[in-house]
This record gives structure tokens, C-alpha cells and sequence, in this order.
């Protein structure tokens, strides 16, 4: 299973989890998934891209 | 100006000041949304027990069993990552060399059965940084349910 994949697992669990916990109106709980959802895999995915000129790992001797 | 001009004389208040309120000030309390139901502890015990087993006992049958396929694909996602069962070691600033264990798995059942068990997480395992964030997360989610299910009892909550 690929990072993302296991990322976006991560999120969907997490997004639902607290949807469900925090919101009892079924469009409610619809959309605070939504945002949830997107919100942690979009901000994943421009953490990556801001990380993206870093090295990657530590310097080499 | 002549010294036979009226004078006014200011207005002097003739009923007395209202008394300082005596009465001491009730705190604020957790409004009941609903009504109470069920045992409390009871709720808490068995949400740790199985995570959603506390709000099945309240009636939320159905959020209960959604609660604990969550948790449950959670944990499971964590044990096949071979992500670490007791917790963390976490650096202590200004301390090099030490670190202090952090134990959340003890929030849930289900972990503690499985590290009593005998798993071990596999630090060398591709997945194992992953694993750890779904074991976690877990068990944050478990305490959660927990803390819910002790205002759903109380009608603290809808």
C-alpha cells in the first residue's frame, strides 16, 4: 500500500470518526466530513509540495 | 450678576441606594439537553470494553456499531503495519538521552489484548511509522468514546 493511499485511509477514518462524534444532523455530519476530509489530504498534499525543495534526507558526508 | 439671583441648588437623591446583591451567584452547570439514561460507569466500562459497546447500551445502536467498525479498521490498519502496541518513547527537552514512555494504549480492550498477547511492533517494517499513527489514534478515539458515552448517559448531549 502506497503512502498516499494509506494517507488518504487515514483521513477518510478520521474525517468520519469525527463527523459521526461531533455532529448528530445528517447534512451536518455531511459536511463537516467533507471539510474534514478534504482539508487533511489537501493540506497534506501542499505540506508535500512546500516540503518539496528540501533535501530529503540528511547531508551527505 | 446680583447677589439676588435663585440659586440652584443641585438635586439630592432621596430614596436610598439599592442593597448589594447578597445572594451568591449559582455556578454554571452542564445543562441536561435529554433525559438521563442508563448507568454512567456502566457506559464508560463497556465503551472501554468494545468501542461503541457504551452507546449501544444507551440505545444508539447504530452509531455505536459505526463507532466501533472505525475504531476496529483503525486498529486493525495499525497490527498489520506492525505499528507499536505500548505506546511511544517521546525525548525529554533539555535531557538528552531520556525519554519518557507514552502509554495510550491502555484506553481500549482491544490493544491491551493485543499487547498482552505478545505482539511487538517491527521498527524495521515499512509501515511501522504508519502503524503507530493508526494504533494512536485509536486509542485517542477510544477515550473519546468513552468521555461520550459518560454525556450521552448523563443527557448532556442529544
Amino acid at each position: 500500500m502506497s503512502h498516499f493511499l494509506l494517507m488518504v485511509l487515514y483521513a477518510l477514518l478520521v474525517s468520519l470518526f469525527l463527523a459521526l462524534l461531533w455532529q448528530h444532523d445528517p447534512r451536518a455530519r455531511i459536511s463537516l466530513f467533507v471539510k474534514l476530509f478534504l482539508g487533511l489530504v489537501l493540506g497534506a498534499l501542499i505540506l508535500a509540495y512546500l516540503m518539496y525543495p528540501f533535501p530529503a534526507g540528511p547531508p551527505q558526508p | 450678576m446680583s447677589d439676588d439671583a435663585p440659586r440652584v441648588v443641585p438635586a439630592v437623591a432621596t430614596e436610598p441606594a439599592p442593597e448589594p446583591a447578597t445572594e451568591p451567584v449559582p455556578e454554571a452547570a452542564p445543562v441536561n439537553l435529554v433525559e438521563p439514561r442508563g448507568n454512567p460507569w456502566l457506559a464508560m466500562a463497556l465503551s472501554w470494553l468494545v468501542p461503541g459497546l457504551g452507546h449501544a447500551y444507551l440505545g444508539r445502536w447504530r452509531r455505536g456499531l459505526a463507532f466501533a467498525l472505525l475504531v476496529g479498521m483503525l486498529i486493525f490498519v495499525g497490527l498489520t503495519l506492525r505499528g507499536p502496541l505500548w505506546g511511544v518513547e517521546v525525548a525529554v527537552p533539555g535531557q538528552p538521552g531520556v525519554s519518557l514512555p507514552v502509554n495510550s494504549q491502555i484506553f481500549s480492550l482491544p490493544l491491551v489484548a493485543a499487547g498482552l498477547s505478545g505482539y511487538e511492533g517491527v521498527v524495521s517494517y515499512q509501515g511501522y511509522e504508519y502503524g503507530m499513527t493508526f494504533l494512536l489514534t485509536a486509542s485517542l478515539f477510544s477515550l473519546l468514546l468513552i468521555l461520550d458515552a459518560w454525556d450521552l448517559s448523563r443527557g448532556y448531549k442529544p
